[in-house]
């Protein structure tokens, strides 16, 4: 017997396999970005999916700090996010990083801002705009540091936050160099001291190890 | 840092519940094969039209919500017009010319809705009454040939 084209019951409608698990998934990960634009964040989830890509979705729910400056900007969250979207790469096609931003709700003008600080014109170096997204969160070198090892660390989530070495001295030395009022001796001096103190911590530098030394 | 000990930051985003709904009703409707992708084009649409007409399906989502959830705050805000003074008619042409002050309004409007609250109670307890009974036999069933059959075959053993 053919199937008869008109709906007589809710049974004749056929509830494809996959697509509870797809809906759950999809809240789950809302409830947990709590993005600021339901509509956009939507499309950039699904065309992440359909594209096999990182999903824009935040790894814990990120509570509102009180010391946050603006509610609408840029998080450690939101950065995390970034980061695990685009680091595959080396360098990241502008249009690309300017897609990824607005599917996260951030504003448009927060990227230009970071964008003007350095010269991005063939391509965005994702270490780099990194390394000064960091500088957005945190006011110094130092807390600016501390975001980003937060970020890339491997270690789980409240531990010492430990990255290579080199990374730590890239980015440490990059951000130090757009700063006109920190010596080069001086960024020198600090990462050769840091380097013999982590000789033995496998190259890995800590959170611990620069904020400490600073207070000192 | 203070410790977060209330789940009462985590919430839906508002008007959420519209977007998926609306999501699961056309995937339904087309059957896509590849749903992710038909998603994705699914809100490109949406945003699409956003841009040009301004509708926002998440904000008329979060109003419908507002009001489904707040329903008793908007009757008690709502000023003596529109809806109510079309039920004030009505009231008027049926009690006395007496009763005219909003007063009356607000104790109908609350009776309205126990009046609803009441129907939609007893079709929920019918529904689930009739569910019952319908299950009930087949389980009645089963327990009475349960029982029915080994009491058969234990006599057989013994002998």
């Amino acid at each position: 017997m053919p199937v008869p084209d008109v709906m007589f019951c809710a049974q004749q409608i056929h509830v494809p396999p996959e697509l509870p698990n797809i809906m759950k998934q999809f809240t789950k990960a809302a409830i947990r970005t709590q993005p600021r634009d339901v509509l956009q964040w939507s499309y950039g989830y699904f065309s992440a999916l359909a594209n096999g890509e990182p999903l824009p979705v935040k790894e814990r729910v990120e509570m509102p700090v009180a010391t946050q400056k603006n509610d609408s900007g840029l998080t450690p969250g939101l950065l995390k996010v970034l980061h695990k979207q685009l680091a595959k790469k080396e360098t990241v096609a502008l249009k690309e990083l300017q897609i990824k931003w607005k599917n996260l709700c951030l504003p448009v003008e927060q990227l230009h801002d970071l964008l003007r600080l350095d010269n991005f014109d063939d391509g965005v170096a994702w270490m780099k705009f990194f390394a000064l997204a960091c500088s957005a969160l945190g006011g110094s070198l130092v807390s600016s540091m501390k975001h980003a090892c937060e970020i890339l660390t491997e270690d789980p989530e409240g531990g010492a936050a430990r990255v290579p070495y080199d990374t730590f001295a890239f980015l440490y030395s990059y951000l130090a160099g757009l700063d006109e009022e920190i010596p080069q001796e001086k960024t020198e001096s600090f990462l050769a001291a840091l380097k013999e103190q982590v000789a033995r911590k496998e190259d890995m530098v800590g959170v611990a190890d620069f904020s400490v030394k600073r207070m000192d | 840092m203070s410790i977060p000990f209330s789940n009462t930051t985590q919430r839906i985003p508002r008007g959420f519940a519209n977007l998926l709904e609306g999501l699961a009703r056309e995937v339904l409707r087309n059957q896509p094969p590849d749903i992710p992708s038909f998603a994705a084009k699914y809100f490109e649409n949406l945003l699409i039209e956003r841009e040009k007409t301004g509708f926002d399906p998440t904000e008329w989502g979060a109003k419908l919500e507002d009001r489904y959830y707040n329903n008793r705050a908007f009757n008690e805000l709502a000023p003596p017009g529109g809806k109510s003074q079309a039920e004030e008619k009505t009231e008027e042409s049926a009690q006395s010319e007496v009763a005219e002050t909003s007063g009356t309004t607000e104790e109908n409007g609350v009776k309205l809705t126990e009046e609803q609250a009441a129907l939609k109670i007893q079709a929920s307890f019918r529904g689930y009454k009739t569910r019952k009974e319908i299950n009930c036999p087949k389980e009645a069933i089963a327990e009475k040939e349960e029982p029915t059959e080994p009491d058969k075959k234990e006599p057989e053993q013994a002998q």
